[in-house]
């Protein structure tokens, strides 16, 4: 079964950019002086968050070939800015440059992911240790508002790409909270190098990760309403844990296979 | 110290050069405000201009250089402002080398070890000094077992030990006997073959450095 899903949808505030400039996917020239390279950093920067949300989402499935015209073309911009998010993407790994043929975007599978899942486990354990932020009220607000859309998922055919969002918002309210920038890179790192794996696993397991998120985002709201940033680390540790035994089980028939 | 690197892939050879180019930035070569000159080193390398862009390219992404509109590619200054958050997550880095499925550490590492160790005792200058803590890095790092962790371990090796560099001159002596006695903690660890305690004590002599730093870049009277 292929994932249908997601089309590009519009986009919601949960990117490191900010909403208001990477809703619009037409990067405007930038005005000549003193902001230059500010907005050429910026330019950049929505760019590659935009792509990198893409490939995450399957949009840009793997293998898919990445075109610096055609994206050119899309965000209405020369292909330098495009160039230079292509290369930050590939310094990521979720795109890989072979020669004559082009960019591609990488393939996402547990065996070679594995190191970074088991660090994505340890930087979630540190979440609540290293310098973190206060946790708002509003956050509780915003969990409960991902909370009540999560109770309306409904089919794998239909809400899929809803899933997706919701994951996707979440991950980025628990990485606000994080205080240390180091670890905060490397949890946003680690989370869109392996997040398509789980993604891709969706159609076998749909009523089941359904539930398992609306469980986390249940114990991640008691956590917070006490402002215990620790116990939201753990919460996530927790879940990503479950979530690489789930994969390792998917794994084990085909090693036998392999094997033999 | 060049070796360009031959019959390679175009990523190997990227990565090589990489590597060379990042030494020489963080054994202060290349000092604060250089420029790097992408036709200077191709040359040197024998190499067209844009395996060199990549190569800047990686290390801007690293904030080891800065390409200024107009003047091109400058070694960053060190500051420890932006480093700090870097160095915290260094010493967690560190503590995690013995409990990720480490590499067996053998009769190799502690015969590098104790040849490293022996090299300090005719330590003449912050060159040798900053070689010797470098080749030690990169030995601590191959018993790194996680492939992930040995990359951001190596990252901020890379990020921050400038820092530290700068201030030896003004404390030549005690960094040097430091140094020693980290050398020496190693050794006992590494007989036993106690990755776990390796990287404690890294971990301990990074935070020995932080504080250091902290209390050289504090203000002195307010």
């Amino acid at each position: 079964m292929t994932l249908r899903l997601l089309t590009l949808w519009p986009l919601e505030p949960y990117s490191e950019t900010p909403a208001n400039k990477i809703r619009s996917p037409v990067i405007n020239a930038s005005s000549p002086g003193k902001s230059d390279k500010i907005t050429a950093r910026a330019r950049i920067d929505t760019i590659h968050d935009l792509i990198r949300e893409r490939i995450c989402l399957l949009t840009y499935a793997p293998g898919s070939i990445l075109r610096e015209a055609q994206l050119a073309e899309e965000f209405g911009c020369s292909r330098t800015p495009i160039r230079e998010a292509i290369k930050r993407l590939e310094f990521e790994n979720l795109v890989i440059s072979k020669n004559g043929v082009g960019t591609l975007v990488t393939e996402a599978d547990f065996d070679s992911l594995k190191d970074v899942y088991e660090m994505r486990l340890k930087v979630a354990e540190l979440i609540g240790t290293m310098s973190p932020t206060t946790c708002e009220t509003a956050l509780v607000e915003k969990l409960q508002t991902i909370r009540n859309r999560a109770d309306h998922l409904h089919t794998l055919e239909n809400d899929l790409e809803e899933m997706a969002r919701i994951n996707h918002e979440l991950h980025y309210l628990v990485s606000n909270l994080i205080g240390n920038s180091a670890l905060r890179h490397l949890y946003n790192l680690y989370y869109f190098q392996t997040i398509r794996v789980w993604y891709q696993l969706m159609p076998h397991f749909w009523s089941e990760e359904v539930q398992a998120l609306k469980d986390e985002l249940d114990e991640l709201i008691n956590a917070v309403k006490r402002n215990d940033i620790i116990a939201v680390g753990y919460t996530k540790r927790n879940y990503i844990a479950r979530m690489i035994n789930l994969l390792q089980q998917i794994k084990q028939p085909k090693e036998v296979e392999v094997a033999s | 110290m060049t070796k360009p690197p031959q019959k390679t892939t175009p990523r190997q050879r990227v990565d090589g050069i990489y590597q060379i180019i990042r030494e020489r930035i963080c054994l202060m070569h290349y000092m604060p405000g250089t420029l790097l000159r992408e036709a200077v080193l191709a040359e040197e390398f024998g190499l067209s201009r844009t395996p060199i862009r990549q190569v800047i390219k990686k290390l801007e992404f690293e904030g080891l250089v800065v390409s200024q509109n107009g003047v091109g590619t400058l070694v960053t200054d060190i500051e420890l402002e932006g480093l700090s958050d870097i160095y915290e997550m260094r010493l967690k880095a560190a503590e995690l080398i013995g409990v990720m499925n480490p590499v067996r550490c053998g009769q190799k590492h502690l015969n590098q070890l104790i040849k490293l160790r022996r090299q300090t005792d005719e330590l003449e200058n912050i060159e040798e000094l900053a070689r010797i803590n470098h080749e030690l890095h990169n030995l601590i790092t191959s018993l790194i077992g996680n492939q992930a962790l040995r990359i951001v371990y190596d990252q901020y090796y890379f990020q921050t030990t400038r820092v530290w560099y700068r201030l030896i001159p003004d404390l030549w002596q005690q960094e040097v006997t430091a140094l020693q006695t980290e050398i020496d903690e190693l050794i006992v660890a590494a007989r036993r073959n106690d990755v776990t305690a390796i990287g404690f004590v890294k971990r301990n002599f990074i935070a020995r450095v932080l504080f250091l730093i902290q209390q050289n870049t504090q203000p002195q009277h307010i």
